[in-house]
């Protein structure tokens, strides 16, 4: 849970506000929501379904879900933008594995990052969250970890995966739940 | 834990199972709690990948829209009204059902999208139909309907055509009849081929709705649901 950093508990506090408040219908404090929360939820659908006009649509389905189901929303389960994260990444990948789309790019993504997830370990502002999951990242063999970051961040499919890796899909399939269960054990052996 | 499960659960927050493995995981989810448990620890264990994510400014006119869509059908979401119809037993019984339903959707919005009904979409409704004709295009909120139904006043018949319909392993789907004012009434067990029955005596097309839920095999076993409401839709005039 994001509880280490000071800065961060004080955000999570407003995010919490705002959604009780949403909960209530309150337009004013909805809009402040979607002011502080839109930029990274956009970020993360577009990144998933690659295709700006669909995950302009997917935004503006993902704060209706917000606005209808704020009430449901309970601060024991979790920090209010992991909430709404959810909504989102359920949201796009929903729409991802029911339609096909036409990416506008695909050369979009950079190999970089993922290397960059994987081994920045100096950002402060980090939560200590983060930090045991990058470290339990690590552990995990290239490819296999590059698997599981391409499926989160970009959508990518286990047929997609196949493709990329050129490796069977039954081999990715592997992949992925060797590194999943890598992650599980690491993870909760940290808390 | 089920290791299987575990791992079908990570793969459902990831979002690499495929459109019907993800549909039925949904599905399953609703009445599972060793299921959503799983999915929970996996949404905390995976949360710290969004931070690295840059933030990009949406255009403005996704906004307006949030607020146009907002003004046009009030504070209200209308697909619930579909479950509100009366305060017999069954009806109650249904209610409480979409209760359990909304309490599993807080670990999942998933399933948030399954309930959720006519949020911004329209669907494609067969054309041509006579004036005597009701459809009903029965959802879970996503861009397909999971059937059509299609209440035909003239041949005095009901006409199902299943769509995208997923069932979950080992359970029926079963499509209720949902009438203002009367316990809902069993059309019976849903697969996959087309299904035309009579219309029920005494029911009215006007403010009726259907809904599916997941019941044992072969369908509820006391004529009222007792399973989670995965899928339900209001009939419309055409």
């Amino acid at each position: 849970m994001s509880r280490g950093d000071p800065l961060l508990v004080t955000e999570d506090v407003k995010d919490e506000a705002l959604l009780f408040a949403v909960a209530r219908q309150d337009r004013v404090a909805f809009r402040s929501l979607y002011d502080v929360a839109a930029p990274k939820l956009f970020a993360t659908i577009l990144r998933i379904v690659r295709n700006r006009a669909a995950a302009e649509e997917i935004l503006q389905d993902v704060f209706l879900r917000i606005w209808q189901n704020a009430e449901r929303f309970s601060p024991e389960a979790g920090p209010a933008r992991a909430w709404m994260n959810t909504i989102a990444r359920n949201r796009a990948i929903d729409v991802l594995r029911q339609r096909s789309f036409v990416p506008v790019s695909g050369g979009d993504s950079e190999p970089d990052m993922y290397e960059r997830v994987a081994e920045d370990r100096d950002r402060e502002a980090d939560m200590i969250n983060n930090a045991s999951l990058r470290h339990c990242l690590e552990t995990i063999e290239a490819s296999a970890r590059d698997c599981v970051l391409l499926a989160y961040y970009e959508g990518y499919s286990r047929e997609e995966l196949a493709r990329r890796f050129d490796r069977p899909v039954n081999t990715i399939k592997t992949w992925l739940h060797r590194s999943l269960a890598v992650l599980r054990d690491c993870l909760d052996g940290a808390a | 834990m089920n290791g299987d499960l575990d791992l079908e659960a990570a793969e459902f927050v990831l979002g690499t199972l495929d459109a019907s493995e993800r549909g039925s995981f949904a599905a399953r989810l609703a009445g599972d709690k060793e299921a959503q448990a799983a999915v929970a620890a996996w949404e905390s264990r995976l949360a710290g990948l969004a931070d690295d994510i840059a933030p990009l400014t949406p255009p403005d006119h996704v906004w307006a829209r949030i607020e146009r869509a907002l003004a046009s059908r009030g504070a209200e979401p209308h697909g619930f009204r579909v479950i509100d119809g009366g305060a017999s037993d069954a009806t109650r019984k249904l209610r409480r059902s979409l209760a359990r339903w909304r309490a599993a959707t807080v670990v999942s919005s998933a399933l948030a999208a399954v309930l959720l009904l006519f949020v911004g979409y329209r669907f494609v409704l067969p054309t041509a139909l006579e004036e005597t004709s009701y459809v009903a295009a029965v959802n879970r909120g996503g861009d397909q309907p999971a059937l059509l139904v299609r209440v035909d006043l003239k041949s005095h018949r009901i006409f199902v055509r299943p769509v995208a319909a997923e069932t979950p392993k080992g359970k029926s789907l079963e499509l209720w009849y949902i009438s203002d004012g009367k316990p809902p009434r069993s059309m019976g067990v849903i697969g996959s081929a087309p299904l035309s029955l009579p219309i029920p005596s005494g029911t009215h097309a006007d403010a009726a709705a259907f809904a599916v839920s997941v019941e044992p095999p072969g369908g509820s076993p006391s004529g009222v649901a007792t399973g989670p409401v995965i899928y339900s839709g209001q009939l419309i005039k055409e």
